[in-house]
């Protein structure tokens, strides 16, 4: 745990599983790292937040060699949701950042899988709105 | 000179167990196949919108009915997330209860996908044998549950149903006969030729592969890791259970049967294991609550297709404000589609069965030959599939 | 091994079928005493509280005004089951603070001229079916 320590600070936030938030453009150089520790992706999820006028993701790695769970936040601003793609280190996670794209609009620049229409049914797609955003309407 | 054939299969988007209606396009020369592609029109996103429009309790009702055959393991991982929220810990004989009803689950499931891949290979008469053996689960499910297939016997804070001796006893006859049957089947995939030549070598998946792709469940445990959140984090009552994570090293589909296979022996064990340790008390809280404080919670449990992962959000209030979910055949189907590559045709189907996606809504294959003719072909004529 | 498997197939063309003919063979059916069948509620126990209502998943649950004067439930409102929606999921069943669900264990409700609770808890109570 002491590696990812300059990047971020991981916090206990129960047993076997460490938290931290960071900014959207530390997420390469942490999945760098994390590519190289036995790690596997778990889960990405994008919720948005329209008050605070965002989008917050939330990473979520399992860590084979001491079996902990590693959960890292970050956030994109709803007028630009924009963030590198981490599926060239982790091809478990191409599909999750399609389905984050096509259900809440987030890009993730450099997946050749993003595109509308592999979730979301047709009707929605054809009037362009993204589903699981709070103003969605649907 | 090849002749470029295209393989659709196109799958109908009506089916009540969790599946995402998929579109597997193979491209294939004479009778390798040489590319693949998936493209997905999920529509179990619907699930997620819903709810987050329903009240904390009717939630917990939709949430079973995302998937058929796995339908107490999502309202373990919900109602645990829930409770996790909440800071209440439902009492023990709850815990027992909901661990032999999820490991019922798991056996039930597990017999399904080999008669399944049974039917696959062409031996017919296992499967109807299979299925024959399956229905004494179903029964065991219906008397502890009320319902043969969905359980809805979680509720916040403890369980609804009770087990008493009488069914005690029923249970632990049934499990006697069933152990006796697996027993067979284990016999069976060790010395049948049709079994050895079919399944053995074909789609191998090394451990680095499942560790980049995110493969969980008996696909991960057959190819050396050993995954599983029973283990990893023990929830419900399987801290106090003596139980074995079943793991292999080869890596084909051979091995992914046998790992289930063993799992059903694993199972009949904890279930024993529960209703001899089953503790006394009550089963549920007085009150059930209803608005849950704000916190987010990350809820993982077992199925038996593998890890299953919730995410609540909440804000207070009595609805949720966001719910992910992440099911194991998300990454298991999603992420293998390129390991079909250098196979033959007739494989392709042996491979898919043996990561366990729902194969029910799989069943017509679209065969476009010379861009002109069409075919229908079922996924059982393709694995018998031979080139003019 | 493999003659075993033989003799099970050849021993099950001898048997007879594991499948029942289902509407033919009615009797033979092994349907458990507790499985979640038909439910309605017993009208001289409800109080009126409409905690069944709020909470039923798929809101099939209507509390209709029946002027029964029963002195249990001073509102006179009562939980009417519309067998076309309910899930038989049984939280109404359980959530009810007075216990006054009855439940069977009929699965056999397709085609049934009833398709709500109501005629049920009406003849319940020894009262007259209302239309």
């Amino acid at each position: 745990m002491e590696e990812l320590g300059n990047e971020c600070s991981l916090q206990p936030i129960g047993p076997y599983r460490y938290q931290c938030i960071i900014e959207k453009e530390k997420i390469r150089g942490l999945a760098h790292r994390l590519s190289a520790m036995e790690t596997s992706f778990l889960l990405l999820t994008a919720t948005d937040y329209p008050d605070e006028k965002k989008f917050e993701l939330t990473y979520v790695f399992w860590n084979h060699v001491s079996k902990s769970l590693i959960i890292i936040k970050t956030h994109v601003s709803r007028d630009s949701p924009q963030i590198d793609t981490i599926s060239d280190l982790f091809p478990g996670a191409t599909y999750s950042e399609a389905e984050a794209y096509d259900l809440v609009g987030v890009d993730f620049i450099g997946n050749p899988h993003i595109k509308r229409g592999i979730f979301a049914p047709p009707d929605v797609v054809e009037k362009g709105i993204f589903p699981l955003r709070k103003d969605s309407g649907v | 000179m090849f002749k470029l054939t295209f393989v659709e299969i196109p799958i109908g988007p009506q089916h009540p167990a969790l599946h995402e209606p998929i579109l597997l396009r193979l491209k294939v020369d004479g009778e390798e196949v040489i590319d693949s592609e998936i493209s997905t029109g999920y529509n179990h996103r619907g699930v997620e919108k819903l709810l987050e429009k329903n009240t904390w309790i009717k939630s917990i009702y939709i949430s079973s009915r995302i998937c058929g055959i796995c339908n107490a393991v999502h309202m373990q991982t919900y109602v645990q997330g829930i409770e996790r929220l909440l800071g209440i810990e439902p009492p023990p004989r709850a815990n027992y209860i909901r661990t032999i009803v999820m490991e019922l689950e798991r056996i039930h499931s597990h017999m399904l996908l080999f008669a399944v891949m049974a039917e696959t290979i062409g031996f017919d008469t296992l499967f109807m044998i299979v299925m024959k053996d399956r229905e004494r689960v179903m029964y065991l499910k219906d008397l502890v549950t009320g319902n043969r297939v969905h359980a809805d016997i979680h509720i916040i804070g403890g369980v609804k149903r009770d087990i008493d001796d009488s069914k005690k006893e029923v249970i632990l006859k049934e499990l006697a006969y069933i152990e006796q049957r697996v027993k067979n089947y284990k016999k069976i995939m060790h010395e049948d030729y049709t079994f050895q030549k079919r399944l053995v070598n074909v789609g191998y998946v090394s451990r680095n592969y499942a560790l980049k792709n995110s493969l969980v469940g008996p696909p991960a445990r057959a190819s050396g890791i050993p995954y599983d959140i029973r283990a990893l984090e023990p929830y419900a009552a399987y801290s106090e259970l003596d139980f074995r994570v079943v793991m292999r090293e080869e890596g084909d589909s051979w091995s992914r049967m046998m790992v289930r296979l063993d799992e059903i022996m694993e199972s009949i064990e904890i279930i024993r294991q529960a209703l001899s340790k089953l503790p006394q008390g009550s089963i549920a809280l007085k009150t059930i609550p209803r608005v849950v404080k704000q916190g987010e919670y990350i809820s993982r449990v077992e199925a038996p297709r593998g890890e299953l992962i919730y995410h609540i959000v909440s804000r207070g209030g009595n609805t949720p404000y966001r719910v992910k979910v992440r099911t194991p055949s998300f990454f298991n189907v999603l992420n293998t589609e390129k390991l079909f590559i250098g196979h033959k045709l007739a494989d392709v189907p042996v491979i898919l069965v043996s990561f366990d996606p729902c194969i029910s809504c799989m069943e017509r294959v679209l065969l476009i030959e010379d861009k002109d003719k069409l075919r229908y072909l079922t996924l059982k004529q393709l694995s018998r599939w031979q080139p003019k | 091994m493999k003659l075993s498997i033989l003799k099970e197939a050849l021993t099950n063309i001898i048997k007879k079928p594991i499948t029942k003919a289902y509407p033919i063979t009615k009797r033979d059916i092994a349907i458990p005493e507790s499985h979640r069948g038909l439910h309605y509620v017993d009208f001289s126990k409800c109080t009126g509280c409409s905690l069944c209502a709020i909470d039923c998943p798929s809101n099939a649950i209507q509390m209709t005004k029946i002027e029964l004067k029963l002195g249990t439930n001073p509102k006179n409102l009562y939980p009417i089951i519309d067998y076309e929606k309910c899930v038989f999921c049984y939280h109404c069943v359980y959530i009810c603070p007075v216990k006054a669900y009855i439940t069977t264990n009929n699965f056999e409700l397709a085609g049934s001229p009833e398709i709500t609770s109501l005629n049920f808890s009406m003849k319940n109570l020894q009262r007259d079916e209302i239309k």
